[in-house]
């Protein structure tokens, strides 16, 4: 127990002095999971759209694909991306590997089909009945789309906030893509792993400490915008 | 003397995966009339209503209002003539005034000119107290009356009603009535989907009974029901 209070009582006072390499941490993995889900966002919500909306040949192999990206664990699709960035690998002269770029381009893939899936189950579930009822109402075909984005927003900002949520709490793949490099891929999760295993129970609480936050704060705003919602 | 025919519609086929819905349909609807539409769950009642009203494209057959043809071309200004009450509302996530303005909105009206007709509107329908409330948390039956205010404040020249009394009570009920009695007086002619045959005979100036995606009658309630009282037991 007291091993558990002294590394808390060093956590905290770690926290409270804003000790710069935890700081520099904790900014570096909030840059790169929040530039792989914008990526993915970009991508994801027009794609979701798209496979929501229209009819065409191989749809179902898209959303089986999907879906199985869906499930697969961080460090398979490290595996993945590690055997493309890698030297040996096809973008091995673009240096990816053991950077942050790397990370992002793995984040994206990661955080890609939970943008996509959600996104397009709140567009199909909705779309028939809202387009058709803003059609009933004089709304010209434009006019519906806009309305029918206006309505399922929240619900397209959830998935965005849990892709979110898996980028920043996964471990695996930035491992094994970024390699926990200090002061250049170190990120909350890896530096977690490590410095625990090292025995800095007290760095590594502090680093758990501001994980916790930015989850709450993300389950916050979720719960937030599906009060709104409903 | 005869009434005038605002609708016309000529051998109307659909399909939904290649199951016959509608089966060469023909009617016309004339002003001031409350053409009744019944028949049995699945016989297609909402998807001729739907054609009717352009929401839907007819494999086969026309449609035309007030003698000219619809097609993509002129569909949009045709479907800003008309107005149509569902079966299951769905508002938006905004306040019951939003949503009563929403058709004005898309008709380009001024804001000035939204305000007066939402307020008139809601106060016909007797829910200006509602004005500021989210429309997502209404009853059912109030919500039926939002959805009823956001058709009538476009002042259409026909009306589409599916059948309005679900989740309503008696009282809102007899405030549909009445509106569709002062719409259809005013000359408006409404099509209305029904299963309360009190209602069709009360209400309708000729009834059209459906049966698996085909006409089987119509005539004037006072036919049907001298003639037709083994169909009602499918309603
Ligand atoms: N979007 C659709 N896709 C496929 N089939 C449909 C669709 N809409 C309706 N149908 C089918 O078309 C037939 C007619 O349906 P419709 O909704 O017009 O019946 P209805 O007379 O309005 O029935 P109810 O009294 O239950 O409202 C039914 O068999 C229905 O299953
Ligand atoms: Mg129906």
């Amino acid at each position: 127990m007291d091993y558990i209070l002294e590394g808390l009582s060093a956590a905290l006072r770690l926290l409270f002095n804003l000790n710069p390499e935890i700081r520099e941490i904790a900014l570096l993995s909030i840059m790169v999971s929040t530039s792989s889900t914008l990526i993915a966002s970009l991508l994801g919500i027009p794609l979701g759209f798209v496979v929501a909306h229209y009819d065409f040949q191989g749809k179902g192999i898209i959303i089986t694909i999907l879906n199985t990206l869906l499930s697969l664990p961080t460090v398979v699709v490290g595996l993945l991306v590690f055997s493309f960035i890698s030297n040996q690998g096809p973008l091995g002269n673009l240096e990816l590997l053991y950077t942050p770029l790397g990370i992002i381009m793995g984040q994206t893939i990661l955080a890609l089909p939970i943008v996509v899936t959600l996104s397009l189950n709140v567009i199909k579930e909705s779309e028939d009945k809202i387009i058709d009822t803003a059609l009933s109402l004089g709304a010209s075909k434009k006019q519906a789309m806009i309305l029918l984005f206006k309505e399922v927003r929240f619900g397209i900002l959830g998935a965005v906030i849990t892709a979110y949520g898996r980028v920043i709490g996964e471990v695996g793949l930035s491992m094994m893509v970024g390699g926990n490099i200090r002061r250049v891929t170190r990120t909350l999760t890896t530096a977690i792993a490590m410095e625990t295993s090292k025995g800095e129970f007290g760095f590594g609480l502090a680093l758990g400490i501001i994980l916790m936050t930015i989850a709450l704060a993300i389950n916050l705003v979720l719960h937030y915008f599906q009060e709104v919602r409903t | 003397m005869e009434k005038q025919i605002i609708l016309t519609v000529q051998n109307i086929v659909k399909y939904y995966d290649n199951q016959k819905v509608l089966n060469a349909i023909d009617l016309e609807v004339r002003a001031g009339t409350v053409l009744a539409l019944m028949g049995p769950n699945g016989s297609g009642k909402t998807t001729l209503i739907k054609i009717l009203s352009s929401l839907e494209e007819a494999d086969k057959g026309e449609v035309y209002y007030q003698g000219e043809l619809i097609n993509k071309e002129n569909s949009l200004n045709f479907r800003r003539q008309i107005g149509f009450i569902w079966q299951k509302t769905l508002l938006y996530n905004a306040s019951v005034y939003n949503n009563v303005a929403l058709g004005l909105q898309f008709r380009n009206y001024s804001e000035d000119k939204i305000k007066d007709k939402v307020d008139s509107t809601l106060d016909r329908l007797g829910i200006v107290d509602l004005k500021e409330r989210n429309a997502k948390s209404l009853s059912g039956g109030q919500q039926q009356k939002v959805s009823i205010a956001r058709t009538l404040v476009t002042d259409p020249q026909i009306i589409f009603i599916d059948e309005p009394n679900t989740s309503l009570d008696l009282e809102s009920i007899e405030l549909v009535e009445k509106i569709i009695k002062e719409e259809s007086q005013a000359g408006v002619p409404i099509v209305l989907i029904t299963h309360n045959f009190y209602q069709a005979k009360n209400l309708g100036d000729e009834i059209i009974f459906m049966k698996e995606g085909e006409k089987v009658t119509h005539e004037t309630p006072a036919e049907f029901f001298e003639q037709r009282e083994e169909l009602l037991r499918y309603v």
